[in-house]
């Protein structure tokens, strides 16, 4: 009977932490090895062209950051960065991903190659001047840190292209629903990573996968 | 038998021990579900975007006029502990005054000790009344 109530508890031991593997694995990256090195995977829909691998990589775009200057992805060349859709009167999840992105900021304050990119969502309320005073209220640089906003359309379309949802929600308290996923993209525009920004844990092994993906370079 | 008892009055002792030292435990809930996302798990604000709650001069002034700015938002500049902020603040719906002064009365306790407790649930109903009619931001 003992025995029989041992082993019960065991089993039921091991699915649980078999349960708690499946779920970290959602906001950690699994790691790839490419040519022996152990790299951050490439995310995304891969098609064949041709013989050729092509991989999901971020459009072209352009922005208005907190300072009227046009954002590109030229702004981004030979660096990477970590992409967030916020916007500033938001109530819900935005000041706790904001306090987490502030930490990854702080924390790679002595590297030039990683740079952050926040589309405000709300392009109505959210004026490069408004970017602004947001900005420096956080106390942020706008050559690290650029706070864009630009046409609705193409912030949305964007979005979707980091595999981030966003969209008008009037239920949603400030009137729009978004995820608070950060996400990492290559020098070459592909998708490296992502965690979840309300998250700490996450965050905390998110600051890893940039090491690894700057350690690439 | 014995195990389980002890086990039982264990967990009692628990629940007494962690229910005495927060008196306030339904707004502790609410202000962490509604309000620490900008001002922060310990009422401390964040950077100079969203006022701290802590030893806050407008709370002591007036905790009930909080209730209204719950209720109603808040926009433009504000001047709180020397500093001014100016973060708009969208309404919160959804609460009693009942929850909303258990709000108030954890911030008090908690944060600035001068204020005489509790709060009255009685004039928080008065200030919402009277505050029913002002302009809403969303």
């Amino acid at each position: 009977m003992r025995i029989k109530y041992l082993i019960f508890n065991v089993v039921f031991l091991l699915l649980f932490l078999a349960s708690c593997q499946t779920e970290t694995n959602t906001t950690s990256t699994v790691l790839e090895e490419v040519d022996g090195k152990i790299k951050l995977p490439i995310l995304g829909e891969k098609e064949v062209v041709n013989g050729k691998t092509v991989y999901h990589t971020i459009p072209n775009f352009s922005f208005i950051n907190q300072d009227s200057m046009l954002v590109t992805n030229a702004t981004f060349k030979d660096q990477i960065y970590v992409v967030d859709f916020f916007f500033t009167s938001c109530p819900t999840i935005c000041p706790k991903v904001k306090r987490q992105m502030l930490r990854l900021y702080d924390k790679f304050e002595k590297e030039p190659r990683l740079k952050f990119l926040s589309h405000s969502i709300d392009i109505k309320y959210d004026t490069p001047d408004r970017l602004k005073k947001f900005g420096a209220k956080l106390g942020i640089k706008s050559d690290r840190w650029h706070l864009v906003t630009g046409e609705e359309d193409e912030i949305f379309e964007i979005a979707d292209d980091y595999f981030i949802a966003a969209h008008h929600d009037d239920d949603a308290p400030g009137g729009f629903d978004h995820s608070g996923r950060l996400i990492l993209v290559d020098k070459d525009r592909m998708v490296r990573g992502f965690c979840e920004g309300t998250e700490p844990e996450s965050v905390t092994r998110f600051m890893d996968d940039i090491q690894m993906l700057l350690d690439e370079m | 038998m014995k195990c389980k008892l002890s086990l039982l009055l264990f967990t009692i002792l628990l629940l007494a021990i962690a229910c005495t030292h927060n008196p306030f435990a339904q707004g502790k809930l609410l202000y962490e579900n509604q309000c620490a996302g900008c001002h922060g798990q310990d009422g401390e604000g964040f950077r100079d975007l969203y006022p701290p709650l802590t030893n806050s001069t407008n709370f002591k002034a007036d905790p009930y006029n909080t209730a209204c700015i719950i209720v109603n938002g808040l926009e433009g500049p504000m001047v709180i502990n020397d500093k001014t902020y100016d973060q708009r603040m969208f309404a919160i719906s959804g609460l009693t005054d009942v929850q909303i002064t258990n709000i108030l009365n954890y911030i008090a306790y908690n944060w600035n000790a001068e204020i005489e407790l509790p709060l009255k649930n009685e004039i928080v109903k008065e200030r919402l009344l009277k505050c029913a009619e002002d302009p809403k931001v969303y």
